[in-house]
């Protein structure tokens, strides 16, 4: 796997040569347009840790967890695990630290272990993508596509324990 | 999300203010510094992968590639003109390529061109949105690469589960982008 991403690059390079294409001002070129992208992020990033970090000082994280934990195990997901699905659409290294603990507690080829790696493949940081993606648009409001976003991601983790179980 | 911007922030505050009032302003200075932090290694990432994408584009590449893809994409978002296309191309592959980080630069500019400016989200806004939000990817590498770390005597073992599991959930969330937007194109 490690191969793969590298020399699908050579590729590319060696074709850019072939085509007798400037790489080097082509790829400068495009390596401009990072930073007026990701200056554009920052305001709404600022923001959104402000929320994610305040979330884990005062223990919200915790009554959280208290409120859903009994739900989320009617679905399936094993109580260990609420934590991590519970974070996972706001913090996707604090996910992936917690990721790391439960996989040192409960072992990396136990039923925790295995539910817990395929929650963490399976959803992603909604809150952190909708941040991201409409920062720099008119659209404010996301309304049902935020929700259709964290049903999808919480469906990921039910329907993963479910799988983790059978395969 | 303003709501839940707003829920998150003023609870946690009022919960501090009874436990521990000093770590209020420590956490929210710690957050933004860490915005900070993030978008400077951001930049770097992005710089590379923008990089890669403009040499692709300067060599005839990305055109070849989105003629494959387009049938896909157009039916996915909806007709769009051809730097939308060539972008919303680009984020599919690099999805299904488990190339994360490549696909965020497109999706964003893709975004930001589909914008009209009149602060309505568009079907192909929120599929392009769901799409992502729901992680389709062949190759979880980071998952695999700490199960390895741990020593897992299989750390490749939850490949299938992961792509069934992703699969099915994007194919959930397309369907749900398709009727709750299908009126406004």
């Amino acid at each position: 796997m490690s191969f793969f991403v590298p020399l699908l690059l050579l590729c590319l390079f060696s074709f850019c040569f072939v085509k007798k294409v400037d790489a080097y001002g082509s790829f400068a070129e495009g390596a401009k347009q990072a930073l007026p992208l990701v200056k554009s992020l920052l305001p709404f990033l600022a923001c959104m840790l402000v929320a994610v970090e305040l979330a884990k000082a005062s223990g919200l994280y915790n009554l959280l967890d208290l409120l859903f934990s009994p739900f989320l195990q009617m679905v399936g997901i094993p109580a260990e695990l609420s934590q991590l699905v519970i974070l996972k659409p706001f913090s996707g290294s604090g996910s992936l630290a917690m990721l790391n603990d439960l996989l040192l507690t409960h072992g990396s080829d136990s039923y925790i272990g295995r539910c817990a790696c395929v929650v963490y493949g399976t959803s992603e940081t909604v809150f952190y993508i909708a941040t991201i993606y409409f920062s720099g648009t008119s659209v404010k409001k996301l309304g049902v596509a935020l929700w259709i976003g964290l049903f999808c991601s919480f469906l990921s983790c039910a329907v993963g324990c479910l799988l983790c179980r059978v395969l | 999300m303003q709501y839940i911007w707003l829920f998150l922030v003023t609870t946690s505050i009022s919960l501090l203010l009874f436990s521990n009032p000093n770590a209020i302003l420590t956490a929210m200075t710690t957050a933004t510094q860490n915005a900070v932090s993030l978008c400077i290694s951001l930049v770097g990432i992005y710089a590379l992968w923008l990089g890669v994408i403009n040499l692709a584009k300067n060599c005839g590449i990305l055109q070849t590639l989105c003629k494959k893809i387009n049938p896909l994409a157009k039916k996915l978002f909806g007709a769009h003109n051809d730097e939308i296309s060539a972008d919303l191309s680009l984020n599919l592959s690099a999805n299904l390529l488990g190339i994360g980080n490549a696909s965020t630069p497109p999706a964003i500019r893709a975004i930001k061109n589909m914008d009209k400016g009149n602060g309505k989200l568009t079907k192909g806004m929120a599929m392009l949105f769901v799409i992502n939000a729901c992680g389709l990817q062949i190759v979880p590498t980071t998952v695999i690469g700490i199960r390895s770390n741990l020593g897992s005597a299989n750390p490749t073992d939850i490949l299938l589960p992961c792509l069934i599991t992703s699969l099915a959930t994007t194919a959930v969330g397309i369907l749900l982008v398709n009727l709750l937007f299908g009126h406004n194109k």
